[in-house]
């Protein structure tokens, strides 16, 4: 049982790092998330997810524990969970770029908006002062 | 009372074990995590992120059999598991709407743009046509200024052509004297012309259009005034010429006395007849061919042929005797082409001598015939 979640986390491992034909041990399973932490502590400049990251190391840690204390089952059980923090924490990124994105087109939509409007107030006074000048030179023509 | 003791203890025994038995209620987390399940946003999930709501019922499913099997950290696990998958999914369906509001926004700021690049050129159309419409205005007025000043230059010309009118209307009146013959009008067409002229100069055209007209008109009128009495003027002036002129050839003759009198030229010719007679002596044809010459110089003028005679004798005789003799000269005359119609003879006796009578030269000198060649009365 033990030994088959261990198996299951190196699949997991395997598949987030792309690893090759090898598998990987559960150290460098660790070791390899510990650096995917860094990465998106890295990505997070705005601390946006630092309670997830928090969750993320406190879990990586237990690991780590773990892995000395040889607990295999707990072991298996918190890299599971690493996994899927680490994925959550990149899609709440993802989110946020995607929200901060969103903002910034809608702001830069109104902002565009703005002009237009400014500037076709500025054509339509042009395009009246180009009327009263067309009467002015109808008039003024002999 | 010992039975019904006796009878209860099984029953807390009983009822023991079944607690013993039965379900501990549910982790707080496994109850957030159903009710996040049970909400509305679960079948949004399931739709757009399937795979990750498979991950999340798996997860939970195992949870919910850990639960039962009384193995709490197992179930606490799995929860943890099924709700970070299920947070995931909701931050990848969230992300997923943010990307479709920043494309819904993309397709505005597109049509944005659209309408701002429209008005850009619609506002730079204005502007050129508005440049346009300015050149043209600032032409039109340059235009008018030049049909302005066209006009202006023409209604001058027009002015100066009937200041210059008036001018040589006034030189005309000069030319024949209209200062002395119609000096009314033709001070008034002075003054009038002087006033033109000032007008002018000054650029005020219609009243030097005005008085250039007075001017005309006065010195029309001056002129029509005074070109009968300046055409008086200049056929005396002719006769006077030409009186001169036969003045000068009369006196060149010897023997021959000529003058120029208020009435004419007179030419006077003595000794022509013996005395007492009144025929002319052959020796003085060729001063009586004079008068004929004269007499045909000026062909227009009537000629009254007047004799003289000295006082000797009775006057009856001598006006007699002169008479004769101007009619044996107008004879003569009239012989040799001079027109009867313009020749008159006259004796005038011995009532006008011109020397005294006492004396033999004195009586010579009365004794004469005179020539006049008349003025005529214009």
């Amino acid at each position: 049982m033990i030994r088959s979640l261990i198996w299951l986390g190196a699949l997991l491992g395997g598949l987030c790092f792309q690893a090759t034909a090898a598998p990987l041990s559960p150290r460098e399973i660790i070791e390899g998330y510990t650096a995917q932490a860094t990465q998106l502590e890295l990505r997070d400049a705005r601390r946006e997810v630092v309670s997830e990251m928090g969750t993320l190391r406190a879990w990586l840690g237990e690991a780590q524990v773990y892995l000395k204390q040889e607990d295999d089952k707990q072991l298996a059980f918190t890299i599971r969970r690493v996994q899927a923090q680490a994925g959550l924490i990149q899609a709440l990124l993802d989110r946020k770029d995607a929200e901060r994105a969103a903002k910034e087109a809608a702001e830069a939509v109104i902002q565009r908006e703005q002009e237009a409007s400014a500037m076709a107030e500025e054509a339509f006074r042009f395009e009246k002062e180009l009327v009263e000048l067309e009467r002015k030179t109808q008039e003024e023509t002999p | 009372m010992r039975r019904a003791r006796g009878g209860a203890a099984p029953l807390w025994a009983l009822w023991v074990v079944f607690l013993g038995c039965g379900v501990p209620p549910k982790t707080a987390e496994l109850v957030a995590f159903e009710q996040m399940r049970g909400g509305e946003y679960a079948s949004v999930i399931r739709e757009q992120m399937p795979q990750l709501y498979e991950e999340s019922e798996g997860a939970y499913h195992k949870a919910l059999a850990a639960h039962n099997d009384r193995e709490p950290e197992l179930a606490m696990h799995h929860t943890r598991v099924a709700t970070i998958f299920w947070r995931t999914a909701t931050a990848r369906v969230e992300q997923k709407d943010f990307a479709d509001a920043m494309k819904a926004s993309q397709h505005r700021l597109r049509q944005a743009e659209e309408r701002l690049e429209d008005a850009r050129r619609r506002k730079t159309a204005a502007i050129d046509a508005i440049a346009r419409q300015e050149r043209i205005l600032a032409m039109q007025s340059r235009l008018a200024m030049a049909e302005e000043k066209a006009q202006l230059e023409k209604k001058a010309a027009e002015v100066k052509a009937k200041v210059d009118a008036a001018v040589l209307a006034l030189k005309e009146a000069e030319s024949i004297d209209a200062a002395q013959h119609a000096p009314g009008p033709f001070n008034k067409a002075q003054a009038a012309l002087t006033m033109a002229l000032d007008a002018f100069q000054a650029g005020r055209y219609k009243q030097a259009e005005e008085s250039a007209a007075f001017a005309a008109a006065d010195a029309t009128a001056a002129v029509a005034a005074a070109r009968p009495l300046h055409e008086v003027v200049l056929k005396r002036r002719a006769i006077d010429e030409q009186l001169k002129q036969m003045l000068s050839l009369a006196s060149a003759r010897s023997g021959v006395e000529a003058r120029i009198e208020a009435r004419g030229l007179v030419v006077t010719l003595r000794e022509l007849f013996k005395s007492g007679e009144d025929e002319i002596l052959n020796e003085k044809f060729g001063e009586l061919d004079l008068i004929v010459e004269l007499a045909k110089r000026g062909e227009a003028l009537r000629i009254i042929v007047e004799g003289h005679t000295d006082n000797r004798g009775r006057p009856e005789r001598n006006l007699a005797l002169s008479d004769r003799r101007a009619q044996a000269a107008v004879r003569y005359l009239s012989g040799h082409g001079v027109g009867a119609d313009r020749l008159q003879p006259l004796g005038r006796g011995d009532e006008e001598p011109v020397s005294d009578n006492s004396s033999r030269a004195g009586r010579a000198q009365n004794r004469r015939l005179n020539f006049v060649f008349l003025k005529p009365n214009l």
